[in-house]
């Protein structure tokens, strides 16, 4: 007779037939502004997590906290169409930073052109659970540009033209809306650092 | 006891009609209207075969300690292309209306080779799902099949790959033919076609 704890195979098998994974591919992102490409052409996109060090105390030995890192960049993986809309996308962008033909930085004057500077992404990934809309959302928040992309091109390459861009975040949220009836979401601010939850 | 239940099998047999027959079916092609008409006519014509589309799940294992379990992954396994065989008649049209379709996309010898959504077409295949019950019958006849005693598969946004044309050999006297690559995107087929 087993102990109490031991799983026979056979149970084992039943619980991971039944187990769901996370999927990795199943995701949209929608980017502020350019909604239409980037739901089609963002291929991939990279987000770290929060990241907490300890190191032991010299006194007690125990393990005390040190240092926590936030997540502030998100590199996002895009594939470029036959207009070049994502480099135009940039540029444009990047033109409310910096005047290349007078060699000037720019400052907004008012709060709306301040705001122009900031994009958000919404990154729609399915859950799976009985049904396609049953998603979760991750919103990077005041998205800033550090680059604009380069430009390779060859004639021996026929690959389709990809991008890998970093941005720096200033806020993130993350939701899950699992349907109408019980609903959560889960958020924290950066800015404040405390962990809120919304039954 | 035994023979009644034989007998409910045979006549559940009886009853279940005629089998689908597999030669029962129709193509017709839609090149892009960038085609001439006169040439988009001429490809209305009986392939010698057409494989419907087989998609797959991929599957990936779990392990667990000696065991593992096979279970679906998240990606369709599907590769969207076509091949047909014609015969070509002795005028060789439907070869040459096969090109001008595919000469919106590429013509090698002139080094010309574009993705361009124009020179996308559709092609629309039907078996016929009714059985043949006298000489009216839908499909005893040279009328084309309707939709509603088909299955249909319809493929959109058809590009062609690739031109093949038979060999040519003194030592022989068979018709000629040329097989034909397609590529699709967007396609219905039976399953689609329940949502």
């Amino acid at each position: 007779m087993a102990a109490n704890y031991a799983i026979e195979a056979n149970e084992a098998i039943a619980g991971i037939v039944r187990w769901r994974p996370a999927l990795s591919n199943l995701y949209e992102v929608a980017f502020q502004g350019m909604e239409n490409i980037s739901v089609l052409h963002c291929s991939e996109i990279n987000f770290p997590g929060l990241q907490l060090s300890f190191g032991r105390h010299l006194g007690t030995k125990k393990f005390a906290l040190e240092n926590c890192q936030l997540p502030e960049e998100v590199t996002i993986t895009w594939r470029e169409d036959y207009r070049h809309s994502v480099r135009r996308f940039h540029e444009n962008w990047f033109a409310l930073f910096y005047d290349r033909n007078n060699d000037k930085f720019i400052s907004a004057t008012n709060d709306t052109d301040a705001r122009k500077r900031y994009k958000t992404a919404i990154v729609t990934i399915q859950d799976l659970r009985r049904s396609l809309y049953r998603v979760g959302r991750l919103y990077l928040i005041d998205m800033l540009p550090t680059k604009i992309p380069d430009l390779s091109l060859g004639w021996a390459n026929d690959a389709v033209m990809e991008y890998q861009l970093s941005y720096k975040i200033s806020d993130l949220s993350l939701g899950w809306a699992n349907d109408a009836v019980m609903e959560y979401q889960l958020s924290y601010k950066i800015s404040d650092w405390k962990w809120e939850w919304y039954v | 006891m035994a023979i009644n239940f034989s007998n409910n099998y045979i006549a559940n047999l009886i009853s279940a009609g005629a089998d689908a027959m597999t030669n029962l079916y129709e193509v017709e092609f839609y090149p892009p209207t960038s085609v001439s008409e006169a040439v988009r006519n001429q490809l209305k014509i009986r392939t010698k075969s057409f494989t419907p589309p087989s998609p797959s799940q991929k599957k990936y294992d779990v392990h667990w300690k000696t065991v593992s379990i096979p279970k679906l992954a998240p990606k369709i396994e599907l590769d969207r292309s076509l091949e047909f065989e014609f015969r070509i008649d002795a005028h060789y049209d439907v070869l040459m209306a096969i090109l001008e379709w595919q000469s919106i996309s590429s013509v090698a010898s002139l080094g010309y080779a574009a993705n361009s959504p124009e020179s996308f077409g559709k092609i629309i295949v039907r078996a016929l799902a009714t059985p043949i019950t006298n000489i009216d019958s839908e499909g005893a006849t040279a009328d084309g099949i309707a939709d509603e005693n088909a299955l249909v598969w319809q493929f959109e946004d058809v590009a062609v790959e690739n031109v093949n044309i038979s060999q040519y050999s003194a030592e022989d006297a068979n018709p000629g033919s040329v097989t034909c690559k397609f590529i699709y995107g967007k396609y219905i087929d039976p399953q689609g076609a329940l949502f």
